[in-house]
């Protein structure tokens, strides 16, 4: 339901162009929960910027359910890393979450029904009079996450939403995210630097490569659906992945292509493999 | 057990309880340190250093005004200078604020009319007494016209500053939620200039008060500063300096208000809300 095909973005400044994104093709599926994990700086925001319609490509195309993607679509909701200043001071919680709906033009009574619903699910039923600068940076960005749900998105964006929060705090949200996923049944597109949460979240993992980014490899994730901090976490199948993962990110950051080399499942190969020059000598000189 | 707990009570509050108190402290040494510079006051004229003819002692200062604080005179005064101050910042604000989320939001509107801005702000609005008196006389006009030069530059930068300051994050969140460009202006935009129009209040309300006293004494509009000048010319120092006093009153007044609206509009600001967390 979600495409993006030749995904291509250039940044022009100071006489010097910087390609951020090169050539990315991948496709979710209805319903899918699919973590894109990468080498850092390898342009996984540039993407989700791209995918949400907040930035234009230079070249390529998103379209979601075949209509292209030139604007934020009105059924597509994205969670930030920085909650602190996604969420607005001077609203409550409750304004919150009921600001995009305000713009949706949903009756009053259907507002409530969204907003109450949705902080019951993020557990911050209680919460809803508070201002968010009164709640923990974890209960912050429960309230984004709220704030995303109750907007009733078919896809539901998250650009590294737990790289700021504590390690504890980390695994509740992980859990939240699954629940959430299965209960309200959306297609989600989460972004992370982090290889264990890539695994334990994802039914599909998409490793890209360092920049100019491609898509270095497309691992299904075959855990059972039922995920458990504890019993996932040290699961054989579970190290295998991950280790599998973390190996194509080291093979990304030195500048290899594809899985070929390791001879381990996934999908397709890099692009442009063995004739690509490694980053480390490409910009020099 | 209860005791030592209660000896050890929660230091947090405790901490707080002390931070609370601080005001209470400062407020006492205030008024402390505003009762020496009265008996100060009292004590010079009665030495040989100044003479009580130009520097009368402050107990004669305060009953002169007391009696005139008696008169509907000083009171008809007072309202003239309020509401010429009032008038004047109101519609420097109104033109700031119109005139700065315009020019604020387009970039290029911004650069275009930024040399013009540095050249008019900096001239000082005394200047223009002669021409408010050529166009206006002496009309409550003429007071306006300084009046709102004066304080209008003081909230526009701050406005044009406000307006700038849209958070990144913030504006995209907007823009990924569907937020349409008037909700984005009074959802996104307005709050976030605000703390910045505020300042700009708070220091044009300052400007304006001068300015309007200014204008009353130089143009003779009615007012309290009209009074300074005709109790000048009657050689009056005592009644001189009780007037003086009833404007620096009138100053505080100013002042304390617009704070206290600071402290209502914007709870929910980092330097209002105070320790709450982070």
């Amino acid at each position: 339901m979600l495409d993006v095909n030749g995904l291509r973005k250039t940044y022009r400044g100071q006489g010097r162009e910087v390609e951020a994104v090169r050539d990315l093709t991948f496709g979710l599926g209805e319903g899918e929960l699919a973590c894109l994990v990468g080498p850092s700086g390898c342009g996984k925001t540039t993407l989700l910027k791209c995918v949400s319609g907040l930035m234009r490509p230079t070249a390529g195309t998103v379209a979601l359910d075949g209509r292209p993607v030139d604007g934020p679509p009105p059924d597509m909701a994205v969670v930030f890393q920085e909650y602190g200043r996604s969420l607005f001071p001077w609203l409550t919680v409750r304004g919150n979450v009921e600001l995009p709906l305000k713009e949706k033009r949903l009756p009053k009574a259907r507002r409530r029904e969204l907003v109450e619903e949705s902080l019951e699910a993020v557990g911050l039923a209680h919460a809803a009079s508070l201002h968010p600068w009164e709640l923990s940076g974890g209960m912050q960005q429960r309230v984004a996450i709220a704030r995303a749900i109750a907007y009733e998105p078919r896809v539901l964006l998250m650009d590294e939403p737990f790289a700021a929060v504590d390690a504890q705090t980390r695994a509740d949200l992980e859990d939240l995210i699954r629940g959430l996923w299965k209960r309200f049944s959306m297609t989600v597109l989460f972004v992370t630097h982090d290889i264990d949460e890539a695994v334990y979240l994802g039914e599909r993992v998409i490793v890209l490569s360092s920049s100019p980014t491609v898509v270095q490899d497309d691992v299904r994730v075959d855990l059972p659906e039922e995920r458990d901090q504890l019993t996932t976490r040290s699961a054989p199948r579970f190290a295998e992945l991950r280790a599998l993962v973390y190996r194509e990110i080291q093979n990304a950051k030195n500048g290899d292509g594809g899985a070929g080399r390791t001879g381990a499942a996934g999908g397709p190969a890099g692009t442009d493999g063995p004739d690509r020059e490694p980053t480390a000598t490409g910009g020099a000189r | 057990m209860s005791a030592a707990a209660d000896t050890a009570a929660p230091p947090a509050p405790a901490a707080a309880g002390r931070r609370r108190a601080l005001p209470g402290r400062d407020a006492l040494l205030g008024a402390a340190g505003a009762a020496a510079f009265l008996l100060l006051w009292e004590a010079v004229p009665r030495t040989t250093a100044v003479s009580a003819e130009f520097l009368p002692p402050a107990s004669r200062v305060l009953a002169t005004l007391a009696e005139r604080a008696a008169t509907a005179a000083f009171w008809g005064a007072v309202g003239d200078t309020v509401a010429a101050w009032a008038l004047g910042l109101a519609i420097a604000c109104a033109a700031a604020v119109a005139l700065g989320f315009a020019v604020g939001s387009v970039p290029v509107l911004r650069a275009y009319t930024a040399s013009t801005v540095e050249f008019l702000r900096p001239i000082p609005s005394v200047a223009l007494i002669p021409l408010a008196i050529l166009v206006y006389g002496t009309d409550l006009r003429s007071t306006l016209l300084l009046v709102v030069y004066a304080s209008f530059w003081q909230v526009y930068i701050q406005v044009l500053y406000g307006v700038a300051d849209i958070d990144p994050v913030a504006e995209q969140t907007a823009r990924a939620y569907g937020l349409g460009r008037w909700a984005c202006l009074r959802h996104l935009v307005w709050p976030t200039a605000l703390p910045y129009l505020l300042t700009g209040v708070r220091l044009g309300a300052a400007v304006a008060l001068i300015l309007t006293i200014t204008a009353q004494l130089t143009i003779g509009a009615p007012g309290l500063g009209q009074q300074i000048s005709v109790a000048q010319s009657s050689g009056a120092a005592p009644l001189v300096y009780a007037l003086i006093v009833a404007t620096g009153i009138l100053g505080v007044a100013v002042n304390a208000g617009v704070r206290a609206l600071e402290r209502r509009l914007l709870r929910w600001h980092s330097s209002v809300r105070g320790e709450a967390a982070v």
